[in-house]
């Protein structure tokens, strides 16, 4: 999203608005499962849903709250379908005033008319109008967002387990203070340079957690401003590349 | 002595916004039933000469617009940082569209997570407006989508949007079809 607003402090509370929500974290992945909405399901992406959590709490913004609110029922219909079945009768009585798979199909349908929305065609995306000022000041020229960028947390997530930070016992090592203006600086040099760039030319081996997790949040700042963009799915044939103005 | 048709025509060309059929047959003095075949005629004939333009039909008026493909021909030309609508945005562009007027609090539900960032944004856009107060404890305000949506989105009224239990089934079926491919 454009804000103008001048940013004090550029990039510590990430405009998450990029990540459209639990659900449809959820939904997406259901769908990569490939299973359909039922309980059980979501019993079985229950630890899935939980790991994107963990790495969302390091970004420090607003909604995590939403996204505990979804990972606390998951927890409890999880623990319901490890109830042998006699049990499970007594218990089915709903003390959570949320119907998770009520809200998912729900969410499902808007989900599936912004898809719609987006195919239509837009003025000023894929048809135009005649303009009165000359200068074409005034017509807004949209973009609709297409990347799905689940796709990158999930690489930067398995970046992370693969390093193993998951392991790393709660001892409190020296903080290494990453000055993300500079690290910005450094991310748009090597953009001017190579223009492509693969996942791993920046996120380089042995670079800190912290840094992995600054970087990440650079690079998303500079999806949403339009100014690169990615492709590819995993962590070999993920590569971002500078947009046309 | 001009044709009425081309008075019409040129009415329609020189809007800025899509222009209605009441506001050219009152500027015309013509009745509204004696200027809706002429303007469906101008439709079919710009259509069938296949220019770069044709006549539209959007937000409940006409307006010329240029043929999709020309699209990158004229991105290139107007050379404009492009405003960035995340999916998060048509998600509650897609919930405010069907459940007009609506709140906030009702959009946070469906989606599951707090909307004011985008909202905000759609407002700003004039995608969105406010358009009164819920007579509910705290008044919350009541949302609706503008003629700006019609007419971005190409709609000419609100009804030309599918029906959203349509989609009941709509993943199932991009699913089935993943799979036969």
């Amino acid at each position: 999203m454009e804000y103008s607003e001048s940013r004090v402090e550029p990039f510590d509370k990430v405009r998450l608005d990029i990540f459209e929500g639990p659900l449809d974290l959820l939904l997406t992945l259901i769908r990569e499962n490939d299973l359909d909405i039922y309980e059980l399901s979501l019993a079985k992406i229950t630890e899935q849903y939980l790991e994107y959590v963990e790495l969302l709490k390091e970004f420090d913004f607003d909604n995590i709250g939403d996204y505990m609110v979804i990972a606390a029922e998951l927890g409890r219909i999880k623990s319901r379908s490890l109830l042998p079945e006699e049990e499970k009768e007594e218990s089915i009585e709903d003390e959570s005033d949320l119907n998770l798979i009520e809200m998912l199909k729900e969410y499902k349908k808007y989900r599936a008319l912004s898809e719609n929305l987006n195919q239509r065609t837009i003025l000023g995306r894929d048809t135009f109008k005649k303009s009165f000022d000359n200068s074409l000041r005034t017509e807004t020229i949209w973009e609709l967002e297409t990347t799905d960028i689940w796709k990158l947390v999930t690489v930067v997530k398995n970046l992370l387990k693969l390093q193993r930070y998951s392991e790393i016992p709660d001892i409190e090592f020296e903080q290494e203070v990453i000055d993300q203006v500079q690290r910005r600086k450094e991310i748009e040099n090597l953009f001017q340079i190579k223009k492509k760039l693969k996942f791993t030319e920046i996120f380089v081996e042995n670079l800190s957690k912290d840094n992995i997790i600054v970087s990440f949040l650079i690079i998303l700042e500079m999806i949403n401003d339009s100014m690169i963009d990615f492709t590819g799915k995993d962590i070999g044939d993920l590569e971002f590349f500078i947009r046309e103005a | 002595m001009h044709n009425l048709k081309r008075k019409i025509e040129a009415l329609i060309f020189i809007s800025e916004t899509p222009i209605t059929m009441k506001e050219i047959a009152t500027f015309l003095t013509i009745k509204i039933d004696k200027c809706e075949p002429l303007i469906n005629e101008l439709i079919d004939e710009w259509e069938k000469m296949k220019l770069s333009i044709k006549i539209h039909k959007v937000s409940g008026g006409y307006q010329f617009r240029t043929e999709e493909s020309y699209k990158d021909l004229l991105t290139q030309f107007i050379n404009k940082k492009p405003f960035k609508l995340s999916r998060a945005a048509l998600e509650v562009l897609g919930i405010v569209a069907k459940k007009q007027p609506t709140t906030k609090i009702e959009i946070d539900k469906i989606r599951g997570v707090d909307s004011i960032g985008v909202m905000n944004v759609l407002l700003e856009k004039e995608l969105i407006k406010i358009t009164g107060e819920k007579e509910v404890p705290g008044k919350p305000y009541l949302y609706s989508t503008t003629n700006e949506f019609l007419a971005v989105f190409s709609l000419d009224v609100l009804m030309d949007l599918p029906d959203i239990e349509e989609f009941d089934h709509y993943d199932s079926i991009t699913k089935s079809e993943e799979k036969n491919n």
